[in-house]
């Protein structure tokens, strides 16, 4: 019994030492790799030399326009950036885990936010607002697109993220095939339907749930003069009679109008159809597929491709992806060096030369852009007609319920008037917690 | 208990009985305490969150205790009812499936005078192998409407194209058809281990006596394996109900609600919208109480299974 008592005894007193220890050795390296972010100017021109960042990217073209650009951020800084390239959809879980993860304890050292995700995490606490550091750093914000500060930028007053690029949303069509955009939505969906081959389709569409095609359907209810809310942002009144006929178009544009399967399509999968030269027109992001249908390897619609407003009121939806630093993040000093870097005119112009979508006011009369891109200018006109999302806190819900109601009436389980019901009743609930 | 064995109690019993128990727990400690961690935090912290008010984001980042509140908004929610039936619908259709499927592939391997017997068991295993991830992302290619070859084939028979994932029915059928792709090849190994497991005599005599393969199939095999395929229908549905990678991989709950399991609405209420971590608890729980009841169920099947032979 002698012998238990001593041997157990000995094995508490190591646990426990070994537990002081590694506490011990845990509070030292975090001490040690609190990073340098005071605003003083730094000792060295790289301060961060040698520090690694990571971030979580959606895997698309924008991306690639920056990752081919990254080499002269590490020559110029020292700092390697890391992308961790991922599809759309499975963004916003990743970041929330990494986002509630605590102070410095993420795996996301900046982090790439789209336009309904803003409101959420800068109200959850979880960005830093950077308004001292824009101060300290003297950083000129003034030549990016100033409404673009409203939609993914600015939350309560106070600057969160610096925008990337918008996306404008609007009609992308074919000029060679001798098509014009008719006036309403009522006659677009006629002429669209009258289109329609055998292999040839009148609109390429997205209607997978939940992004692709909450989006692509805000087209359709602000053309026609609708909105998820009334003025005051608190009443939905998105299953009112203009919501309605906006959704019925859809339905009826999808079913008789469109590519096969693009109850089910997404954004690639629609966007290939164009690509391919297998439909009209299609109802898209009018500015980031410059760089994929000018690119003769990936498409057989170059110099064929024209953008237009969307018809009737000629409002579109409006996005933009724009960077922010967490409080979770490991590296905020190297991670605010990158956002600066990265949004700053020359690198901007840099993505937008690629076929990138233009944060820069003076890019959409560029005379170097618009030769390579001639869409340019239309585009513009269509960015600023547009509309954003109401910067409520649970706007990822909003966007996420909006897709599945409207999901459930493109497949026939709900009647339109049902889906819309049930959305209004839950855009209530969200707006009013 | 450990057994006791008739040598054990001829040397000094009491004293080695209380050495060989402290022993073993001495031994199973590592493994217990890493279970404790792993498995029984999170349960406890699911039991616990879900008695409380727990939203991932938002300002207010308080979790006052609400007593029963999440249990019945979850079970309240249109989505729960949808998901409930999706879930068992899947888990009844696949695991019948594999059965029947399953049980007609062991039988045929077990066939006395078949040849290349390995090569078959091989390449029936193969799907086992795959993780479902790797499952699902396959087959979202192959079933694709306009780049799979599954509707390419189709089409060189005159057939026109399927939206496979894009419809609601297709798309639930196609989830159950990939599921019994890639498990029924666990089926076919615990099916074929029973069938070669049974004493040949009864079949014999029953062949000497004038019955016919069917007669000996039906009358004499399937009762003798009730056990064995009993226990495979357990470990199948337990795991069927927890479907969840297959939705996520494929259809994301798609089209609209229509192949969202209880899995997936659990995380999809706790992790991709309404961050809801205490409703998501809740369903949780219930889910576990639903698995542990039929892992009780199987543990009772395979003991009577184990005294059988």
């Amino acid at each position: 019994m002698n012998i238990t008592v001593t041997y157990h005894t000995k094995l508490l007193k190591m646990a426990f030492g070994s537990m002081v220890a590694s506490v011990l050795v845990g509070c030292t390296a975090i001490g040690a790799s609190e990073p340098n972010n005071t605003s003083a100017l730094p000792a060295s021109t790289k301060p961060f030399d040698g520090a690694t960042i990571t971030m979580l990217m959606e895997e698309l073209s924008e991306t690639q326009y920056i990752q081919d650009l990254l080499p002269e951020f590490k020559s110029a800084t020292g700092i390697t950036v890391q992308f961790e390239n991922v599809p759309y959809g499975d963004m916003y879980t990743k970041l929330i885990t990494q986002l509630t993860s605590g102070d410095k304890q993420g795996a996301y050292d900046a982090v790439y936010t789209d336009f309904y995700w803003t409101g959420e995490f800068a109200r959850s606490g979880w960005i830093k607002p950077l308004d001292d550091q824009i101060a300290a750093d003297k950083v000129d914000l003034s030549g990016i697109i100033p409404a673009l500060f409203d939609i993914n930028g600015k939350v309560d007053g106070q600057i969160y993220y610096i925008p990337v690029y918008p996306y404008p949303m609007g009609i992308v069509y074919r000029t060679d095939l001798g098509i014009t955009i008719p006036k309403t939505m009522e006659e677009l969906a006629a002429y669209a339907k009258g289109l329609k081959k055998s292999d040839f389709f009148g609109v390429a569409m997205q209607g997978a749930p939940t992004d692709p095609v909450a989006m692509e359907w805000l087209n359709f209810l602000y053309a026609l003069g609708g909105d998820l809310y009334e003025k005051d942002g608190k009443t939905p009144r998105v299953n009112d009679a203009i919501g309605q006929k906006a959704l019925s178009l859809y339905i009826d544009m999808i079913d008789n109008a469109a590519q096969t399967g693009a109850a089910g399509a997404n954004l690639d999968d629609a966007s290939a159809i164009f690509a391919q030269g297998k439909s009209a027109m299609m109802v898209t992001y009018i500015t980031i597929f410059s760089g994929v249908f000018q690119d003769p390897e990936k498409s057989t619609v170059v110099d064929k491709w024209a953008v237009a407003p969307m018809p009737g009121t000629g409002v579109g939806n409006v996005g933009a992806w724009s960077f922010g630093i967490p409080t979770s993040s490991k590296n905020p000093g190297a991670a605010w060096e990158f956002i600066k870097w990265v949004t700053s005119e020359k690198v901007a112009k840099a993505r937008a030369l690629k076929g990138g979508s233009p944060a820069y006011t003076s890019f959409f009369t560029a005379p170097e852009l618009i030769a390579k891109y001639p869409n340019l200018p239309q585009a513009y006109a269509v960015l600023k007609a547009g509309k954003g999302l109401p910067l409520i806190t649970k706007q990822q819900d909003m966007v996420a319920t909006l897709g599945r109601e409207l999901s459930e009436a493109v497949t026939k389980r709900k009647t339109p008037q049902k889906a819309l019901d049930d959305l209004a009743a839950k855009l209530k609930e969200l707006a009013n917690p | 208990m450990v057994a006791r064995t008739a040598l054990h109690d001829k040397h000094s019993a009491a004293r080695n009985r209380i050495g060989d128990v402290d022993k073993g727990w001495r031994f199973a400690m590592p493994a217990i305490v890493t279970l404790a961690i792993v498995d029984g935090f999170p349960l406890i912290f699911a039991l616990i969150a879900s008695f409380q008010r727990y939203y991932l984001s938002g300002a207010d980042k308080s979790h006052p205790f609400v007593g029963f509140t999440n249990y019945s908004s979850f079970v309240s929610d249109p989505a729960f009812t949808n998901a409930l039936v999706n879930t068992i619908y899947i888990a009844l259709a696949v695991v019948g499936i594999e059965l029947l499927v399953g049980f007609l592939i062991a039988y045929l391997l077990a066939l006395p005078d078949l040849g290349f017997r390995g090569l078959y068991l091989s390449v029936f295993l193969i799907p086992l192998l795959l993780s479902p991830v790797v499952v699902g992302l396959t087959w979202r290619l192959i079933l694709h409407p306009d780049l799979g070859i599954l509707n390419y084939l189709l089409g060189l028979i005159s057939v026109s194209k399927v939206a496979w994932l894009g419809g609601p029915k297709t798309a639930l059928a196609s989830i159950i058809a990939v599921d019994v792709w890639h498990e029924t090849s666990l089926v076919v190994l615990i099916l074929y281990a029973g069938i070669r497991a049974l004493p040949i005599e009864p079949q014999e005599a029953a062949a000497v006596d004038g019955a016919g393969p069917v007669t000996i199939l039906l009358r004499i095999v399937l009762p003798l394996m009730r056990p064995i395929i009993l226990v495979a229908f357990l470990i199948r549905f337990i795991s069927a109900i927890k479907t969840y990678d297959l939705v996520y991989i494929m259809t994301k709950g798609g089209p609209g609600t229509s192949t969202e399991t209880l899995s997936y609405l659990i995380w999809r209420t706790g992790l991709a919208g309404p961050l809801d971590i205490g409703a998501a608890a809740a369903g949780s729980i219930l889910l576990v109480i639903v698995v542990a009841g039929l892992s009780w169920v199987l543990l009772k099947a395979t003991e009577q299974a184990e005294t059988y032979y």
